[in-house]
Formats: structure tokens, sequence, C-alpha cells
């Protein structure tokens, strides 16, 4: 297997707020081609930020500090913009968490699916229409001909949604990037649109990067799982490893806090403190604020990740000391 | 429960163009949310929840039927009316960063519904900012930062508080969770409950996370395709979804699995999606129900009483009770 | 039953100048934007008042001095009639900044004006507005104005107009398109849904935002506008007669002595270019300042 993008060492912050921020901290990780990677994370831990870098899509007031990310043997935070034009769309495609940016608000919805085939010149324009009308059936969308002339507003948010993964999915990329795909759509739509990706993943070995907040979606349809906080990854396993034998407590606290169906309002489990923003670089453990474990190493010292496995490792001194004890 | 009803709909209906077409958004609804209750409300994208949620509060008015919030009857009701009705209906959005106004503090934006309304002198509407930023969870510091100096989970909260300002009866919270993590969700679930439970508000929660939905609500409806084809306790209706489209809602949500190998495979629901502007005859879930009879292509099954406060439309239920 | 009211401790709200200081602190934080405000500046009074501000006048030549390099009497250096550059290059920069400046304003005024009515008006005349927009976005406009240029020899008033009614398109899509966005934003509900008015909506929310973007868009119109024009005196040689100059014909008589004589070439090139960029930070900075998180305006 090869491997379709590696991010090494990306650090990303925003100077020009009033205080700094630094939103991505020394982020490594790798998608080979055809896997379906998972990226997990409360809000704030720098998922967003880290996938638009790679992409060129942050705005003017955030600055790349380090790091590289290799696509095809280019480093896609230093390519010109121009090529970094003819990359995105063609073969990465990228379906935005915010529904309110992923779409032109004064363009029809049909010309916004056709335009990365026929901005790529991968085919005439009534293929083009014949190809996406196909590709908004399958994703579940009715009268998919009368919903070509509507514009963005005039759509519910799930069809929105929708439209934007088609429109991502147009040029039929190597590399999707998926941020929170299916937040706006009911479960039996998501299963839907989850099966598409799922058959671009094994028809075509398209790779997929999503980014989720729901746990049941990760464990069902990725392969590998990377869980962030602090804009470092704090555990990266195979996705068996993942539901079984995940260590890292803040993968336990995440796990934790899933709200189960239960028809009754108990109270729910949460992880204790909220997300952090960062204004310094994190010296010891980003999580060791919140981290019901944490004990002194943790504020000084960075841990690294330790392999635990063929395909799981963790950042985390528990889990290091333990190795340690056992081997 | 408590039994008072406070917001009436009876058989409303909306419907949009669709170049020379129309399509139907909302069909015939009725239903009706106790003084403080919480209403869930699911279903497919798409079949009209919004469109719903919206008519519920005044902000659109159906094309028939009527709309009654504590005995005032909206659709007919004067400019002026409907304005003072305003105090007691609110919204919350999906997106708080593009529902609040960026441009002012997060102070200025909750003091807007006191102004709109004139209540209060100027020194008694900081406190009560004050107050309802307290209630939901933040504190009075917050009130001089601009909106995007605050978290996705933060504005959310100052859109509640805004929300609240104007002291509704009836809060639409559609899709409010759907921008935030799992703690987050749990803390703005938390908050909607106390309120619920301190204030007495009552909510009509449109979601797609069900677990959100069943944890918060007394009721739950479903709709498809814009009717509402299922209504009943949450309790009944997780215990014995009626209608298949329920079934289906409900057996599509991914739990985690014990291992990769002990996946479900991803089943879709068979047959065609039904066109929004052709709607198909008889009940309008039957070009994909797994139960489909004769008499579902052409007879419309009505929505009838199955069970204790427990409502479907569905012929299958219907012969067997 | 009255439902209760919130009381609690009273919160501070910022008052208008502070959150404009917390904007221009913004903008400020980018050097660049900074530098470069001050530059269109000084610019713009070396353009307003350059005839008391230059050291020579326009009739001035020394045949004697002719193509003599930069020095203290002539910074910029003269040309082959002894004419002083630096004067040359003001008069220059306030022809150049009278036609950028006038027909960036043409443009925005008639663009936003068919934007606003294509966003609000129903399909059929939102059809058609559209349409004129599109083709007036693919027309060439340039050989248009290069065409007028040359007709009226550069008569401001025509070629601000010539230039401005070729390029309001790209104002006229974006006006509809914010229009649109923000017709039907949550932020709109949001309004309607606490009983705001009609104007309060349209003063609070619509037009704030859609003011912020055009602001920001209108920098880069003008850098495009300047250059077009100074394209086409220097590819077609038409400009304005003289005792009017634009950069394109202090450029095209510099490049054909560049060898010999390289100021009569680089210095006016280097403050067109200066000036672009100038106009291109800036915008980038306002940008910044009134879009502070995320979701870029362009
Ligand atoms: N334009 C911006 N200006 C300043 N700070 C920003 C900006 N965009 C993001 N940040 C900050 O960067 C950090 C990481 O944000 P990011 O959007 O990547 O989080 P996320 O993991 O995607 O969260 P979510 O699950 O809410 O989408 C946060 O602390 C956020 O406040
Ligand atoms: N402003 C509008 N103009 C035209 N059609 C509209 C408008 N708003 C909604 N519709 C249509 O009405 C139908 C119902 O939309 P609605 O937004 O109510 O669905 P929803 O149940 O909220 O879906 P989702 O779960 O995806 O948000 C859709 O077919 C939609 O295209
Ligand atoms: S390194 Fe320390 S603080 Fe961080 S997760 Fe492990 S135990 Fe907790
Ligand atoms: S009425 Fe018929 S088609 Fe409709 S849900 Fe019931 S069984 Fe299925
Ligand atoms: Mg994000
Ligand atoms: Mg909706």
């Amino acid at each position: 297997m090869s491997t379709v993008l590696k991010i090494e060492d990306l650090a990303v912050s925003f100077p020009s707020t009033d205080k700094r921020i630094f939103a991505v901290n020394g982020l490594s990780l790798e998608v080979e081609r055809g896997e379906w990677l998972g990226v997990v994370g409360e809000s704030g831990s720098g998922k967003s930020v880290s996938l638009l870098a790679c992409l060129q899509l942050l705005t003017g007031d955030a600055h790349i500090d380090r790091g590289r990310a290799w696509f095809e043997g280019k480093d896609l935070l230093r390519v010109k913009r121009k090529a970094m034009r003819t990359i995105l769309g063609r073969k990465i495609g990228m379906v935005f968490q915010n529904l309110a940016n992923g779409l032109d608000p004064a363009m029809r919805i049909g010309a916004q699916v056709m335009e990365p085939m026929l901005a790529h010149a991968l085919c005439n324009k009534p293929e083009a229409r014949r190809r996406a009308l196909s590709l908004l059936a399958e994703l579940g969308l009715s009268d998919p001909e009368r919903q070509f002339e509507r514009y963005p507003f005039e759509l519910s948010g799930g069809m929105r949604q929708r439209v934007m993964i088609a429109v991502a999915l147009a040029a039929e990329p190597e590399l999707l990037i998926a941020d929170e795909p299916t937040t706006a759509l009911d479960t039996t739509v998501q299963v839907q649109v989850l099966s598409v990706l799922q058959a671009a993943c094994r028809k075509r070995q398209m790779t997929v990067i999503m980014v989720t907040h729901d746990l049941g979606v990760a464990t069902n349809v990725c392969d590998r799982v990377v869980v962030m906080y602090g804009g470092q990854v704090m555990e990266n396993a195979e996705i068996d490893a993942f539901i079984q034998r995940s260590v890292h407590p803040y993968t336990q606290g995440l796990k934790g806090s899933m709200i189960p169906i239960t028809g009754s309002s108990g109270t729910l489990q949460q992880i204790q403190g909220s997300a952090a923003i960062f204004h310094q670089v994190p010296v010891g453990c980003p999580f060791a604020a919140r981290c019901p474990h944490a004990f002194e190493r943790c504020q000084t010292e960075r841990p690294k990740l330790v392999r635990l496995g063929a395909e799981h490792e963790a950042a985390c001194h528990l889990v290091d000391q333990e190795c340690a004890n056992v081997g | 429960m408590s039994d008072r009803p406070f917001l009436q709909i009876q058989q409303i209906s909306k419907s949009f163009a669709l170049g020379k077409a129309r399509i139907d958004a909302v069909r015939a609804v009725s239903m009706t949310i106790a003084e403080g209750e919480t209403f869930g409300l699911v279903g497919e994208s798409g079949s009209g929840k919004s469109t719903l949620g919206r008519l519920a509060i005044g902000l659109m008015k159906p094309d028939a039927g009527s709309v009654r919030a504590s005995g005032v009857d909206l659709v007919t009701a004067s400019p002026a009316k409907l304005r003072e009705m305003r105090k007691s209906l609110q919204i919350v959005f999906q997106d708080a960063q593009s529902a609040l106004n960026g441009r002012v503090s997060v102070a200025s934006n909750i003091m807007e519904p006191l102004v709109i309304h004139n209540q209060g002198t100027p020194s008694e509407r900081l406190r009560r900012i004050g107050g309802l930023l307290e209630r939901v969870g933040l504190t009075a510091a917050h009130g001089p930062a601009m909106p995007d100096e605050l978290s996705g989970g933060q504005l959310q909260r100052v859109m509640i508080a805004r929300a609240l300002a104007l002291g509704p009866k009836l809060l639409v919270c559609d899709e409010i969770l759907s921008a935030l993590d799992l703690s987050v969700q749990a803390q703005v679930l938390s908050l909607l409950e106390d309120l619920r439970l301190t204030e007495h508000l009552a909510y009509l929660f449109i979601s797609h996370n069900l677990s959100a939905v069943s944890y918060l609500s007394q009721v739950i409806g479903v709709m498809y395709l814009g009717e509402l084809v299922e209504w009943a306790p949450t309790k009944s209706l997780l215990e014995k979804p009626g209608h298949p489209y329920t079934k289906a809602l409900f057996d599509s949500i991914l739990d985690v699995p014990e291992s990769k190998a002990a996946r479900k495979p991803l089943t879709i629901l068979p047959g065609d999606i039904p066109s929004v502007i052709d709607r198909p005859k008889g009940c309008p879930f039957h070009t994909r129900c797994p139960l489909t009879m004769d008499i579902c292509r052409t007879v419309p099954p009505q929505l009838v009483q199955v069970g204790e406060h427990h409502h479907a439309a569905c012929h299958a239920i219907h012969a067997a009770g | 039953m009255v439902s209760r009211v919130f009381e609690g401790p009273p919160v501070m709200v910022p008052s208008r100048s502070a959150i404009w200081l917390k904007g221009w602190r913004r903008f400020a934080a980018n050097r660049a934007a900074l530098l470069g405000l001050l530059w269109l500046i000084l610019f713009g009074v070396v353009a307003l008042w350059g005839r008391q501000l230059a050291p020579y006048s326009m009739q001035y030549a020394n045949l004697f001095a002719g193509n003599e390099g930069p020095s203290l009497l002539h910074p910029f250096g003269t040309d082959s009639l002894g004419q002083d550059m630096l004067t040359m290059v003001m008069y220059g920069l306030r022809y150049t900044l009278a036609v950028g400046f006038g027909a960036t304003v043409v443009a925005l005024v008639v663009g936003v004006f068919i934007g606003l009515t294509s966003g609000m008006a129903g399909r059929l005349l939102d059809e058609g507005l559209m349409r004129l927009t599109d083709f007036v976005y693919a027309f060439p406009g340039f050989l248009f104005a290069a065409f007028i240029v040359g007709a009226f020899h550069g008569q401001t008033e025509v070629v601000i107009l010539a230039f401005g009614l070729t390029q309001w398109a790209g104002f006229a899509r974006l006006t509809r398109g914010l229009v649109l966005t923000v017709r039907h934003s949550e932020l709109v509900e949001s309004g309607r849904a606490i009983g705001a008015s009609r104007a309060f909506i349209a003063l609070r929310y619509i037009l704030p935002q859609v003011v912020n973007s055009i602001i920001v868009y209108t920098a880069f119109v003008a850098v495009n506008i300047i250059t077009l024009q100074a394209e086409l005196s220097l590819f077609y040689g038409t400009g304005p007669a003289l005792p009017l100059i634009s950069f394109g014909q202090l450029i095209s008589q510099g490049t054909a002595d560049v060898l010999g004589y390289w100021w009569l070439l680089v210095l006016p090139v280097g403050t067109l270019i200066s000036l672009l960029v100038a106009l291109v930070v800036v915008g980038e900075g306002l940008q910044a300042a009134l879009n502070p998180k995320g979701n870029r305006i362009l």
C-alpha cells in the first residue's frame, strides 16, 4: 500500500488575534491509499484547522509555523496557489464543516456540482450533467433534475450537505477530506451517504479522511481512528484496537461521554473541564489540566507516541510507564 | 406531563415553488405541545421539520390550517399582536455563529430583543443580561466579548440566552446540537432540561440525534415527506415503534460495534426515493416500505391511535390492531 | 404565569468606538497593511497637491542636463530632454489616481446598484440583470477602453467612464451574492424571530455585512483598473495629452532607453508597483480587520 497524504510535524497558530492561539502543535499523521481514516476530538482540538492548512484554505491571519504535508511527492503547504487549484477539486475533494461556507449562495445547485468536472475538463457539459444527476440521486436527493435549478437557500440543511458532498465527489478525487459530512442528515440518509463513500473507497481506492464527533459513525466505517487534542495526536489506532484496547485517558473520556438511548433524562457523563484554548505551546501533555490520572511528569514533559501494537500508538506517560514496567 | 396545551397546530400545510411545480413541504400536520413539555421532532432530511418549526412560531404563514399559541391564532393575528406573541415564541438555530450579529458584542446581541420590545431601563437591561448569561452557564464577563472570541458551545449558550431574554414559553431548537462535540452537547442538553424544569419552558426539539431527542423529549413525532407519520410518548415509541419508517430510522443508528468483524453492513432503505412533486399515491412511504400492501398504493393511511397516547399512520398496524 | 425576570450583575457593553478600536488594532497588527496605508496616504497627498509639491514644472527642461542619473537635484534623474523625472512621476500619479479612483467609484456605484436590484428582485429581472452582468464580465473591456482612450486622447472624464462602465460586473456579482446570502441567513431569521422591524434588519444586519465585503473588494478592483490603464498606454501608446501623463507613457518612454539609463524605467515602474502592492496589502489588512474569524469575504 502506498501513502497518499503524509502530514509531518504541522504547527499552525493565529498570531493576530488579541492573544496568540496555538491551534495545531506538531501534528503528524499518514493515510494509505483506499484507507478510511477517522479524526475525532473535542471542539477546538485543531481538526479543521490542520486539514484546512494542508489545502491552503486557511485565512490570511493564520500562520503555518512549521511542517510538511506530502501528497504525490509535493509538499502541499508549499505548492503555488495555482498548482493547488489543479489539485483541489480534482485530486482532493473537500466537504466543509460549515454549511454556510461550502456552497456559493448565488449559484444554482446543478452548476456547482458540474463545476469541478468542467473546470478540470474531465468531460463535456451533457456528460457532466448526467454524472451530476446520478451522483445526487445516489446520495438520496429526490427529483435531482428539478433540484438542479434551485439555489442553496431553497434546500433543507441535509439536502445542502449532500450537494456539498456531491461537489466534492464530482471529479472522482483520490482523496476526500470530509469535515463532519453527515451532521445534518437523519440516520437512514446518513447510512446511504456513508455507503456511497464506502463504495468509492472500494471501487476506486479513494482515500477518506473524515472528521466526526460521532463515535458510532467512526467505528462503523473507519479503518483507523486518530484522536486529537490540543493540536496533537493523542492516540492512533486501527479500528479494533480503538474499540477494544484504547488506552489514552482522553480517548476513554470521549467514549464515556456518548449519550445513551434510554428515553430518560439522567445525568450525562462528561470529561471534566472544557476543551482548552492554548495561548502558549503546551509544554507537557496538553490534556494534563483535565486528566484524572495526571502526575508531575505530565506537566513538564511532552509525551511521545508509544507503539503498543502493529497499528496502535498512544501519547501518554502513564501508558509509557506501564510499557516500561512490562517490557 | 403537564396537560395544559400551549401550542395547538391543526391541519397546517405549506408548499414552496419548484420551477412551475410545487413542493408540499408540510402536509396537513396536527400536533399539540403542552406547557413545559419537550416535543422531539425527527424524520427524513427534507421532510419539512424546519418548515414546521418556523410555522409553529409564526415566522412563516401556512397555506392552510391554524396555529394557536396560548389560545391566540397566529395565522389571523394582527401584526401588532404577532409582535407581542414573539415574546413567548423563540427559536435557536444550528449555526450560532451565523445567527448572531458578529459586529456587536455578546451583550448587545442579547440586548437586541429587550430594545426592540422596549423592556426595562438601560441599567435594568444590563443586569438582566448578566442574569441571563449566568443562567446559561456563562458569566457577566462574557458580555463585552465579541462573538468570534467564543467557542461554538459558548455561542450556542449566547443564542439561548438571547432567546430567553423576553421570557418565552416555547423554544424551537432546530438542530442546535449538530455543530457541537459530545461533551458540549451534554452540557447544552442538561441546560435545556434544567430550564424546562425551573422556568417551565416547552420545546419543539428538532434533531437527527436520536439519543439526544430521546434523552430530552416527553413526546416524539416522526415526519416523512411532509407528513407526521407517528407520534407517541418517548418510552412507548422507543419500545414499540409502530410505523415502518420509524423502525428504519432507529435501525439505522450506528452503534459502536464489538469489533470490525462484528459490524452490521450499511443497509440502505430499498426502493425509490419518492418525488416531492409527484407524491406517491396512498402512503407516502410505500415506495420503500418492506410491508407494503396493495391498499398502501392507493389509500393514504390516517393517523390514528394505536396505543396509549400513541398514534401512527400505517395500514399494516391498523390491520394488525 | 408571569415569566421570571433574570437578574444578575450588570454586564459591560463595549462602546462602538471600542469595537472600532479592536478592528483598527487587527488592521494595524498587520505591519504590511499599516505601511501600505501610509504609502497610499502619501500618494494621495502627492496626487492632490502635486503641482505645488513638485520640484519643477512640467514645462521645465534643461537640455544640457539630459539623461542624468539620480542626484540631489533630480532624485529620479532626468530624461533625454532634461525633464525632471520626479516631477513627471508626480504628475503621472495624479492622473493615475484620478482615473483609478474615479473609475473604481463609477464601477462601485453601478455594480452595487445592479447587484442589489438583482438580489432583491424576482426571478425574471434577476435573470436579465445577471445575463447583462455576465456579458459585461466577459466583454473585452480592455479593447473597448483602448478604443475610447485613443479616440478621446485620454481625456480624464472619458477614461474614467470607459473603465468604470466596463469593470462593474464584479461588484454586481459580489453584491448579489451577498444579498442572497444575508437575506436567507439565520441572522436575518433570528432578527425576525425577536420581532425586529424590516428597517432594523436592513440597517443592523444586511447593510454592515454587505458594506464590509464591498470595501475589501474595492481595493482589488482599483488594482485591476490601474494596471489595465498602465498596460493600455504602454502597449497601445494611448494616453492623455500633456501636461497630463500616465505611467504607461512614462514607462514606454523609459523602455526605449533602458540600456543606458535604467532610472528612466526602474523608478517609474517601481513607483507604480509600490502603489499596486500598497493597495493589495491594504485590501488584505481590511480583510483581516473587518472579518476576523475564518470566513474570507472574497
Ligand atoms: N480564524 C481563526 N482565528 C483565530 N482562532 C482560530 C481561528 N480558527 C480556529 N481558531 C482556533 O483554533 C483552534 C482549533 O480550531 P479547529 O476549528 O481546528 O477545531 P476543531 O477541532 O475543528 O473543532 P470543531 O469540532 O468545533 O470543529 C480553536 O482554539 C479555535 O478557537
Ligand atoms: N425557502 C424555501 N424555498 C423553497 N423551498 C424550500 C424553502 N425552505 C424549505 N424548502 C423545501 O421544503 C422542503 C422541506 O424543507 P425543510 O428545511 O423543512 O426540511 P427539514 O426536515 O428541516 O430537513 P433537514 O433535516 O435536512 O434540515 C424541502 O424540499 C425544501 O427544499
Ligand atoms: S500524559 Fe499524563 S496528563 Fe496526559 S493523558 Fe497521560 S496521564 Fe493524562
Ligand atoms: S401504510 Fe403500508 S406502505 Fe405505508 S408504512 Fe404502512 S405498511 Fe408501509
Ligand atoms: Mg472543526
Ligand atoms: Mg432542517
